[in-house]
């Protein structure tokens, strides 16, 4: 099948151009030696189909960062056939720096520029036939929110993967297209040598990933004092300082301003939104509502979807069967229950509300606010967008941490990560503390989890000590978010968890049943038991404790079947106490197997020994220490 | 002047960086550059970041103020 690439800078409304030709249909994947999930899609448009892949926002073809790095490797190691390269139309000068480095890979090319709408309201014009030509590629306008354009632009994809025509690159001044000539000699096999060449100069990493031959570096130096010497300046900025003079020369030719910009609606609640006293005010409100809003619809859902099911039960409960089947049929009955009726409902807001906060462009915006914060406790801001992921799910999160620029700063941020309650566990924490113990106490747990993190983070920086280095982040502008993107977001995470984490779930269920009916679990639970009698828990929880850490979930389906009753009736047989144990303990032990895999991973598989040993350790510590103090004070 | 002197929410042109190769570039790349305008917006508390704005299209960098103290600027 062919392959089509989506590049575009941070911001540019490429994920939102993805969404409206793929929409939901969207898979995630991963290519051979990234671990940032992928986002791709098999499209079909008059009858002609073609592999859709959305490459991480890039400001840049030269990577700062280990994010930046995926579209470089996927351009030097990947088959593909064509790119789409998306612009913000309204930034155009700086957007085309990126354009002229992609032109150089000589792949057939569609420039799309998006957020017309946007340009518009600032009273920018563009020539987009003169940019065309200029370019030498087809250049389409879209408004991809509204998904405007995109037929155009699907039509002009199937005709160039029927008629490929390769682009020619952007010339640079004399001296430089020299350069380029002289050093692309030594990659005369590839397709691709100008950018190579270029990228050889401007990013010396490139030699861990392809072969490139000693004197190519040798002649490097000899240009590098040679430019020195006539200009003053080291060739890398020789290079992008023309690139940037080119591109702001291009957007001068086709861009006209037509009338002085205003200051938006949206602006003036930017301005409140990063207020050095408002913003942190509006910021933690807002974090604590969308909190109890997720606790109360989730407990509203609970109630509709666990109904069908209580009556379902009823009646199997009078079914009569042999011995060895009674645990399938349990085992999928409850199993079915507690996916679909107890932890969908939950999960729902959860994913909900935290790609609403995504889109508003809150992420970002918390950088700046907590910047100085973290620099307290020995990080830095860009340590708070994949913290606050990690609220999501900490499987993302961890690969996140690939925009912070320090590998000691990404280290200890992965080792927070895990503390942080994930939405398996705000189910958790929701199904049981809020509901049976009320919000307060719900929000206790996730109070103690900020705490515990802000504490590891102290003493790992007291410990690996190393000054953080400056921020270096573009903030959005606030946008009002597009209910449709919020739609789209949420479903594209709560499908593989309907059609992967379900069937694992009541899988799961039909284990215990015969677990229980062969009496392993008792072995198990005796094994455990001086860890629940610390924690002040009943022998059979135990076992639920290992499931948890397959899947969090898990947990708290399996709770209720070990002690024999329905979640939604577990107060007959625990105390609030113990409830509360339960669940502070299971948020804290040990981050889910998914999560200690990613780390080892992205990092190694001592990292990822030490974020175990660190979790379970903590989790002891804490949840015993504050039931003790709950008993003396007699709660 | 370096931009760290400037007063919020004057306009400053960008005259040079006093950096190394790599930052100017990512500064370069995303929307910092000489001959820009630009404006302080916001500072964060306690020393924190700074909220810089290129006037001339509306990006907003928030930058730390080591990385500030390297751009150079004249008043507009």
């Amino acid at each position: 099948m062919k392959r089509v690439a989506l590049i575009g800078q941070p911001n540019c409304g490429k994920s939102a151009l993805f969404n409206a030709i793929a929409g939901y249909k969207a898979n995630s994947s991963h290519f051979p030696g990234t671990t940032v999930e992928i986002l791709t899609s098999d499209v079909i448009y008059k009858n002609e189909t073609f592999e859709l892949v959305d490459l991480p926002g890039s400001y840049s073809l030269s990577p700062f960062d280990k994010a930046e790095e995926v579209n470089t490797l996927f351009i030097l190691k990947e088959n593909f056939d064509l790119i789409i390269n998306v612009i913000d139309a309204s930034i155009l000068n700086r957007s085309l720096e990126l354009t002229i480095e992609i032109l150089d890979i000589g792949k057939p090319t569609i420039v799309v520029l998006n957020m017309m709408d946007e340009a518009k309201k600032k009273g920018i014009k563009i020539d987009i036939e003169k940019l065309s030509s200029i370019l030498g590629v087809p250049v389409i306008p879209t408004i991809a929110l509204y998904g405007e354009g995109v037929d155009n632009l699907l039509n002009n994809v199937i005709e160039l993967l029927k008629n490929p025509k390769k682009n020619k690159p952007i010339t640079l001044n004399s001296t430089i297209e020299a350069i380029a000539n002289k050093l692309s000699s030594y990659f005369k096999d590839r397709e691709e040598k100008r950018f190579i060449a270029f990228k050889g100069i401007e990013w010396p990493e490139l030699k861990n990933y392809i072969k490139i031959p000693k004197e190519f570096f040798v002649e490097i130096e000899k240009i590098n004092e040679e430019i020195e010497k006539i200009y003053g300046r080291d060739i890398k900025e020789f290079i992008f300082s023309e690139r940037h003079h080119l591109s702001m020369k291009i957007a001068e030719e086709v861009v006209k301003v037509s009338h002085i910009i205003e200051k938006t609606m949206e602006e003036k609640i930017d301005k409140i939104l990063y207020h050095p006293f408002w913003g942190y005010i509006i910021f933690l409100l807002s974090f604590i509502l969308v909190l109890l809003l997720i606790f109360k619809i989730g407990g509203l859902l609970e109630e509709i979807f666990v109904y069908p099911f209580d009556i379902l039960s009823a009646k199997f409960q009078s079914i009569k069967a042999a011995k060895i089947l009674k645990p399938l049929i349990n085992g999928t009955l409850e199993g079915t229950m507690g996916a679909i009726g107890v932890i969908v409902p939950f999960m729902v807001p959860v994913i909900f509300f935290i790609s609403l906060f995504e889109e508003t462009g809150f992420l970002a915006r918390s950088a700046f606010l907590f910047d100085s914060f973290m620099h307290k406790i020995g990080l830095h801001g860009k340590s708070i967008p994949p913290l606050i992921m990690g609220f999501g799910c900490n499987v993302p999160a961890i690969s996140a941490t690939r925009i912070i620029e320090s590998e000691r700063d990404r280290i200890i941020t992965a080792l927070l990560i895990p503390f942080i309650p994930c939405s398996a566990r705000t189910i958790i924490i929701s199904a049981l503390v809020s509901k049976f113990l009320g919000v307060w106490w719900a929000l206790f747990i996730y109070l103690i989890s900020i705490v515990i993190a802000i504490l590891i983070s102290l003493i790992a920086s007291k410990l690996i000590k190393y000054p953080a280095p400056g921020l270096i982040m573009e903030i959005p502008g606030f946008k009002i978010p597009s209910m449709r993107n919020v739609l789209i977001k949420t479903w594209l995470q709560l499908k593989p968890f309907l059609f992967y984490a379900v069937p694992i779930l009541i899988l799961g269920s039909i284990f215990i049943e015969y677990f229980k009916l062969y009496g392993a679990e008792g072995i198990i639970n005796g094994i455990l038991r001086p860890i629940t009698y610390v924690l002040n828990l009943p022998p059979q929880t135990g076992f639920t404790l290992i499931f948890g850490f397959l899947r969090k979930e898990l947990a708290l389906l399996m709770l209720g079947q070990s002690l024999g009753v329905k979640i939604t009736e577990i107060t007959s047989v625990l105390t609030p106490l113990q409830i509360l144990s339960f669940t502070i303990f299971t948020t804290l032990y040990v981050p889910c197997l998914a999560t200690l895999l990613i780390i080892k991973k992205e990092f190694n598989g001592k990292i990822a020994t030490i974020s175990l040993i660190l979790n379970v350790g903590v989790a002891l510590l804490v949840t015993t220490i504050i039931i003790q103090i709950l008993k003396i004070i007699g709660i | 002047m370096t931009l760290i002197n400037a007063k919020p929410n004057k306009i400053y042109i960008i005259i040079g960086f006093n950096g190394g190769p790599n930052l100017i570039q990512r500064l370069y790349s995303m929307g910092l550059y000489p001959g820009a305008r630009v404006q302080i917006v916001s500072v964060a508390p306690l020393r924190g970041p700074l909220m810089i704005r290129n006037i001339d299209n509306g990006i907003q960098i928030a930058l730390g103020r080591g990385i500030v103290s390297k751009i150079v600027v004249s008043e507009a």
